[in-house]
């Protein structure tokens, strides 16, 4: 058997662990694996390389007055207000707007994910469909606060349904993009095989757009920050979004740059665990060498 | 040893088909009619683009015929289902599931599902003869084309098919693993006789497989003669090499050539 091979290469060092075939040796050769730790550490530097570049020339520009008129804090001040603020309130503030993106964000991609998959499926859904969602999805959820507040009023829901408006519409457009993206073979196959058209929904379709529905909750937990402070508009007492906006009020630009940061650092802090969590769910998809 | 395995004859009584419509019709299949009686091999050959695909196509029931039927022992084919299995060119595992969960696929649908001992069983056996054992956890992006082709083959034989139908299985794959899979194909098939109609555009490859070859006009598709194979039992590659051989190869190859009409307006 000639072509009892490995394909080579094919495996990327970094995308979670790989699928280990029985008999083939669970554990990778210590050297690779030593090389897998290298490749992550050296992303890892790179990654914060970018960030101590913009604090470098934060800092000089700050030191320098070159804008702001001397309304410019220094790197070092908004750190601090972040520190003592931390152990003051403002820890409560991020715990409030990361339960309140969580949240909204996933009842938002519970409803879109169904939806996705009507308009994935069904060509007549999409054509009538489709152009409505791209014509709420341009909308900027800022946008709605007035509306929101009439008709929902001043509380949690109100705030709730900014974060969940704009993590549906960006669900919707990606698990309808990767459900309509399925190769044709694969249902082909199924059928073949003796998959009724419910059973080539649940056993191909629904498995295939697994990753497609967790790139779609990396973008709306992005897009759920990126509203917060929208969101928070809606007469919100606590939050970081809240933080920023009364900050602003009485020009405490430290504190609005603390806000800021903070709001950028728990993106990114989600963002991360959903890459590790998609990594760990999808080990069958065959990245290539993207 | 023959293992006592699903069987069934396969029958195409006038199959014609057109794509497009008016002036710019364009006709595909035309009149085809042969059989493919229960466990035999039978391989069609023609010229590339000659609609050999098409013609599994409607036998696969993925393609509706305009005028004639297909028959499977004796029932019309209405559309795709588990007693016309297909192999396809393009490597249509699936890619989220392991080596074994694929060959299992169709034993958890309703159509054929069957208990978890005997899916396990059948499965066991498929991985076995298909040399996939040590493989049965390994997911497919791991896997070489001929192991995919493998696993492709294992799925399609453990749903029990009346009929396999294979379009150019081992097209994609290098002249090597192509051999390899040639002869791991015969294997199985001296093990369990099965009904093939196995479509491709190689002759060599046909001839070496089938029992029959059943040879097609360039567009539209036409049976132009059906070319009994003489050999019977176990066949090794030195067979392709034999005067026999050559020569069969040779005759077919020139209907192939001959049987090329004008290359326009071969609508009638």
């Amino acid at each position: 058997m000639p072509d009892v091979v490995f394909a080579s290469g094919r495996q990327r060092p970094d995308t979670g662990p790989p699928a280990a075939p029985a008999g083939a040796g669970a554990a990778p050769p210590p050297r690779r694996a030593a090389r897998r730790v290298l490749h992550r550490l050296r992303g890892a530097l790179l990654g914060l390389s970018g960030f101590c570049g913009l604090i470098l020339v934060w800092q000089l520009t700050a030191m320098a007055e070159i804008v702001g008129n001397g309304l410019l804090p220094t790197p070092f001040e908004v750190f601090e207000v972040i520190w003592t603020g931390l152990g003051n309130g403002l820890a409560t503030d991020v715990l409030i707007s990361s339960r309140r993106v969580v949240l909204w964000v996933s009842v938002g991609i519970a409803a879109a994910v169904p939806v996705g998959f009507l308009l994935g499926w069904f060509p007549t859904v999409r054509a009538a469909l489709n152009p409505l969602v791209n014509f709420f999805r341009a909308l900027p959820p800022i946008a709605l606060v007035p509306l929101v507040i009439v008709y929902f009023g001043i509380g949690e829901l109100a705030r709730g349904i900014i974060l969940m408006y704009a993590a549906f519409f960006a669900t919707v457009v990606i698990v309808f993009e990767g459900v309509a993206g399925i190769e044709d073979k694969y249902v082909r196959a199924a059928q073949t095989l003796g998959a009724t058209r419910l059973e080539v929904l649940a056993r191909v379709v629904l498995p295939f757009s697994v990753p497609h529905i967790l790139t779609a909750a990396r973008v709306s937990l992005g897009i759920g920050w990126a509203s917060l402070v929208a969101a928070e508009l809606v007469a919100a007492q606590d939050g970081l979004g809240a933080v920023i906006q009364n900050a602003g009020n009485f020009l405490d630009i430290p504190r609005v740059y603390a806000g800021i940061i903070l709001i950028g650092f728990c993106a990114l802090v989600m963002d991360a665990v959903l890459r590790l969590l998609s990594a760990r769910l999808v080990t069958w998809q065959d990245r290539g060498n993207r | 040893m023959t293992t006592a395995v699903n069987t069934g004859g396969l029958t195409l009584d006038g199959v014609g088909k057109r794509f497009g419509r008016g002036t710019a019709a364009v006709t595909v299949l035309d009149d085809v009619a042969f059989d493919v009686p229960e466990g035999e091999f039978v391989a069609v050959v023609g010229p590339s683009g000659s609609g050999k695909t098409t013609l599994l196509n409607t036998v696969a029931g993925f393609v509706d015929p305009d005028v004639g039927q297909i028959l499977v022992n004796g029932t019309p084919v209405t559309g795709p289902g588990p007693s016309r299995c297909v192999v396809f060119q393009e490597y249509a595992i699936f890619p989220w599931l392991t080596v074994r969960r694929n060959i299992e696929f169709g034993m958890r649908l309703r159509a054929r599902r069957r208990p978890a001992a005997e899916r396990r069983r059948i499965a066991d056996r498929y991985l076995d003869l298909m040399g996939l054992t040590a493989f049965a956890d390994a997911l497919p992006k791991t896997l070489s084309g001929g192991m995919r082709q493998r696993v492709a083959l294992a799925r399609a034989y453990a749903v029990d098919p009346e009929i396999l139908l294979m379009d150019e299985p081992f097209a994609a794959l290098d002249a090597q693993t192509r051999e390899t899979m040639q002869e791991a194909l015969l294997e199985i098939n001296q093990k369990e006789r099965r009904t093939v109609l196995f479509v491709t555009h190689q002759v060599e490859e046909a001839i070496f497989l089938a029992d029959r070859v059943v040879v097609m006009s360039a567009r539209p598709a036409r049976v132009q003669e059906i070319v009994p194979v003489p050999w019977r039992g176990p066949r090794h590659h030195e067979l392709k090499t034999t005067p026999e051989f050559i020569e069969l190869r040779r005759r077919i190859e020139a209907m192939l050539r001959g049987g090329h009409p004008t290359p326009e307006g071969q609508t009638a």
